[in-house]
């Protein structure tokens, strides 16, 4: 009777998967039939010709997602969440579902558009009186342009990435505005913004989609000195909304009173990013399809 | 219920860094999982946010963080099908479905077919039949051929069993050697008829 191994034995014996006695008798079988030799070696050699060419024509990581995935690897180590000063601040929210950032999704944009084009947002053009939360309409044509390439956008594919860092930190952390200077009433942040940015920095108010004011504070981006605001949906945790603020000085190149909805490979989590003579603003929310669901309910359509 | 303390700030940094470095192995294995590009650099990105975000749970030493990130890729690649219900990844077979594409890569004489094959010149040949394997067999051939995971390893990424592993690898090789074997075949009954 053949003791010769089977090829899933001989599997097994390169794989270092056979027991000590079962091993030795493969070997001796491999010892003494030169077919069984060749089959072992046909077998080594699938598999490394298998690791080289997938290994070979797989494309690198595309600088984008790295920059990315180091941007968020990069945000500082978790430090408890600072306890809410005012009874204004919301509680941080620990949510049971997984957080998930899809690429860019036509809802996020239709939503985030829809904010700007429904006059939610302050800034463009200037407040009559800079340190009052108010709503500005803006022109609808505002927010037509969508780019998924930043860097048609004259954006830095960097900046893109860490603004989405800080967006990432605070919704994790919950809050993460610390600077005592900075008031937790949306109604009393003026002159501390104002000393920060200066006289002319509008201040946004979101309450008409209901998005309550969660935090403003100064952020570490790249291309400036930074307010991060933060909003968030008293009835509904999943949504957030960062917006950005910095002086303009050059570190986006598009002209103002442009606005681009950055989508695409350049931004998993599409941000729409304007600008007008004295500052340049980020704006990007986390749960897009909820948002969307906001401006529908508003009865806008972006058509997108 | 207050927050959870944070793990210390060394710790912390090494675990970024350990997670950074098997980037490339992710971003590779997603493509690969799932033949899509943007898809790909989604789950990576959903990857890196889940561990992020259970960083505090993760206890095991530094070593081990390798097959736990490719388990969060898998789970991120099976829960985005779930979500799409869209039917689930492509060709999902059962146990009795591989058998039985196992026994027909069996019945038909291997070795003879190979010994003509050129390895140096088979990396795309090679590359397609793993792409064409069921899911389940390709998912364990990829870890284990590619991303160098051990049996043990892949059982836990996948969640079933290492014997169910090790069948799983034996049965792609099997079809991958089918595979290269016929292409073989016809090559050569190409070139016998245009000579």
């Amino acid at each position: 009777m053949s003791n010769r191994p089977s090829q899933s034995e001989l599997i097994a014996y390169i794989d270092g998967a056979l027991a000590p006695e079962k091993r030795a008798a493969v070997e001796k079988e491999i010892a003494a039939n030169r077919q069984l030799r060749h089959q072992l070696r046909q077998l080594i050699k699938l598999r490394s010709t298998a690791r080289k060419a997938v290994r070979d024509s797989t494309d690198p990581v595309p600088d984008a997602l790295r920059a990315r995935i180091e941007a968020m690897l990069q945000v500082e180590v978790q430090k408890p969440v600072a306890k809410p000063r005012t009874q204004v601040v919301s509680k941080p929210v620990k949510r049971n579902s997984p957080w998930i950032y899809p690429i860019w999704r036509p809802a996020l944009v239709a939503g985030l558009a829809a904010c700007i084009a429904i006059g939610v947002w302050v800034g463009l053009p200037s407040l009559n009186d800079p340190l009052n939360p108010s709503a500005v309409t803006l022109p609808r044509t505002i927010a037509r342009t969508i780019v998924q390439d930043a860097s048609r956008a004259g954006l830095p594919a960097e900046l893109v990435s860490v603004v989405q860092a800080r967006h990432l930190k605070c919704v994790m952390m919950g809050n993460n505005f610390e600077d005592p200077k900075f008031s937790h009433i949306l109604a009393d942040v003026g002159p501390a913004v104002r000393q920060y940015l200066g006289d002319s920095v509008a201040i946004p108010d979101l309450s008409s989609i209901n998005l309550d004011f969660a935090g403003v504070g100064p952020c570490q981006v790249d291309g400036g000195k930074t307010l991060h605001w933060l909003f968030r949906n008293p009835s509904d945790p999943k949504i957030h909304v960062s917006v950005f603020v910095q002086p303009f000085s050059g570190q986006v190149a598009f002209d103002q009173n442009s606005a681009f909805v950055i989508a695409g490979p350049n931004a998993q989590f599409p941000m729409l990013v304007w600008r007008d003579d004295k500052f340049v603003y980020y704006l990007i929310g986390d749960d897009f399809g909820a948002t969307s669901q906001t401006a529908t309910k508003l009865g806008v359509g972006f058509g997108i | 219920m207050p927050p959870e303390l944070p793990r210390k700030l060394h710790d912390s940094v090494l675990f970024r860094e350990a997670a950074l470095s098997h980037l490339d192995s992710l971003h590779r294995f997603a493509i690969h999982l799932s033949r899509n590009t943007e898809l790909a650099s989604e789950l990576v990105q959903e990857t890196y946010l889940q561990a992020l975000r259970s960083e505090h749970t993760f206890d095991r030493s530094l070593k081990h963080i390798r097959p736990w990130l490719f388990k969060i890729l898998n789970n991120a690649y099976r829960q985005h099908f779930r979500r799409q219900s869209r039917g689930g990844p492509t060709q999902t077979l059962t146990d009795a479905h591989e058998d039985a594409a196992a026994a027909n890569a069996a019945l038909l004489p291997v070795n003879s077919r190979l010994e003509d094959l050129n390895w140096d010149q088979i990396d795309e040949e090679l590359k397609h039949a793993i792409d064409a394997l069921p899911d389940t067999l390709r998912t364990v051939f990829l870890l284990f051929a590619v991303e160098d995971l051990k049996y043990r390893e892949i059982a836990d990424v996948e969640g079933i069993p290492a014997g169910t592993v090790m069948s799983r690898i034996s049965r792609a090789r099997q079809l991958l050697m089918q595979t290269l074997a016929l292409n073989s075949s016809g090559s050569r009954s190409k070139s016998i008829r245009s000579a």
